[in-house]
């Protein structure tokens, strides 16, 4: 079986990914070189993913992507699949992301060459200035929480992890994670009110989103 | 206001400020290239508990007295480095308006070489990198011995913001960072070395005797840049990886990269 598409990661069964997972990393181990690239390929979206949205810096992002899976690889010889593979690989991603954010500043200014970012489904030139806008208000109000609270937010929110296995990530227990994305919604909902409430008022008359796991309080 | 309206802001920012699939391929394609030259270790699986930076250790089994004076002639092997005016070397103008590699040497390498033999005799197995930024020195070891995730050739990378006022005057250092190494490490200048500035670089020994530099440095001064641009060196050489101008003057980013064991031909 081979997988071509690297941006597959959600549309699979998670027993088919598990399992195909192990076959890849038992693979890679024999020195099954395709295995151990598909391997990398399959997981590199999720690991810059999660780089980004606790880093909010995507100079950052790709060198942690690149930092995680080159320590994975070499660090596979020692995987016994005890766990999950992609448990153990995002428990590496999580804890590099830790001992790295300390040591990167977060740009927020112009002053460095940012990627422009990609606006889809916009054609009239005010709404591109206000998604833009919005899009600076959402990281200047990520960057602003606290690492904790923004990791609850992102864990779950944005990655989907299931509360168990954010609450792992984060070395916390399941009530403490669901206080975390409570106060972290509560402190971003404050810095976007006016954002949130164009957004309801748009969302009255389209359909409801689809977004898969997600804690509500 | 809802978290449902909250929640959807978030995934839609996410979805904004991701890669697309060319840029994860790419991303995907370097750390391939990477992992095909490091082989699986039999160490501690990283992430979970490997040290990320840490000051010097006293390696196990060495003797207080031995590691004491071994430690002195490191340090003043450093001091000497620093003094020397080594690390305030800058290379001679590379091109302008290509950015291609010149043929000029940076001076003071016999220095570096003898720093290298100095730190591999003094923490066998456990040096990972020396590095210096505007005068402060830093000294990174690993907690446990090597593995075989690096060489055993050093090598030297200088990075340096230079700038001139006119075009008849001569360039001026402003900021920078010198870099010392086995060949495969990558190294990750931490931010009390380096400031608001970040610096990485990672080189890797190809078989046909040239040397692959990737680096990625986002200044903030002297200079707003970033760069993240890998380069091939046959030789040891300085390049221009960027090039600017504004009311002060012209500015360049160079890299110079020498190879250890080049510097007693040089």
């Amino acid at each position: 079986m081979e997988i071509h598409d690297i941006g597959s990661r959600r549309s699979l069964h998670p027993e088919t990914d598990d399992e195909f997972d192990a076959r890849l990393v038992e693979r890679s181990q024999h020195g099954d070189r395709t295995a151990l690239e598909e391997l990398v390929r399959r997981h590199l979206p999720r690991v810059r993913s999660m780089a980004f949205h606790m880093l909010l810096d995507h100079a950052a992002a790709d060198d942690i992507t690149q930092e995680v899976l080159l320590r994975t690889v070499r660090g596979l010889a020692q995987f016994r699949g005890q766990s999950r593979f992609s448990t153990w690989l995002y428990r590496i991603t999580w804890n590099t992301i830790q001992n790295q954010r300390g040591r990167i500043v977060p740009v927020t200014g112009g002053d460095i060459d940012w990627p422009e970012p990609v606006v889809r489904e916009c054609d009239q030139p005010e709404r591109v200035i206000l998604q833009q806008e919005l899009d600076e208000r959402i990281q200047q109000g990520l960057a602003a929480l606290s690492p904790r609270l923004r990791g609850a937010l992102v864990l779950t929110v944005l990655e989907q992890l299931r509360p168990e296995e954010a609450a792992e990530l984060e070395g916390c227990s399941i009530d403490t994670l669901h206080w975390r994305v409570h106060e972290a919604r509560r402190q971003l909902k404050q810095r976007l009110a006016g954002y949130l409430e164009s957004e309801d008022a748009t969302d009255k008359s389209g359909p409801p989103s689809k977004r898969g796991r997600v804690i509500h309080e | 206001m809802n978290d449902q309206s909250l929640d959807n802001l978030l995934v839609d920012w996410s979805r904004r400020n991701s890669p697309d699939e060319a840029a994860l391929q790419t991303l995907a394609i370097r750390v391939l290239s990477q992992a095909q030259v490091l082989p699986q270790t039999q160490g501690d699986p990283a992430g979970t508990s490997e040290p990320s930076v840490v000051t010097v250790r006293v390696a196990q089994g060495v003797p207080a007295s031995s590691y004491s004076a071994r430690m002195v002639v490191t340090l003043l092997t450093l001091v000497m480095v620093a003094l020397s005016g080594f690390f305030i070397a800058v290379p001679r103008m590379p091109s302008v308006v290509d950015c291609s590699l010149s043929q000029q040497k940076v001076t003071g390498h016999e220095t570096q070489q003898r720093l290298f033999v100095e730190l591999n005799e003094l923490f066998p197995g456990q040096w990972r990198w020396s590095s210096e930024v505007n005068g402060r020195v830093r000294l990174e070891l690993a907690e446990h011995e090597r593995l075989d995730d690096a060489g055993d050739d050093g090598v030297i990378v200088q990075i340096a913001v230079i700038r001139r006022s006119g075009r008849d005057q001569a360039w001026r250092p402003l900021w920078e960072a010198t870099v010392l190494s086995r060949t495969g490490e990558w190294v990750h200048l931490p931010d009390e070395l380096t400031g608001n500035n970040r610096l990485s670089v990672w080189t890797c020994a190809l078989p046909d005797g040239g040397l692959l530099v990737e680096n990625s440095v986002a200044l903030q001064s002297p200079v707003p840049v970033t760069v993240s641009e890998p380069c091939v060196y046959l030789q040891s050489n300085t390049a221009c990886l960027w090039s600017g101008r504004n009311s002060d003057g012209e500015y360049q980013l160079i890299q110079s990269v020498t190879r250890t064991g080049e510097t007693h031909a040089g």
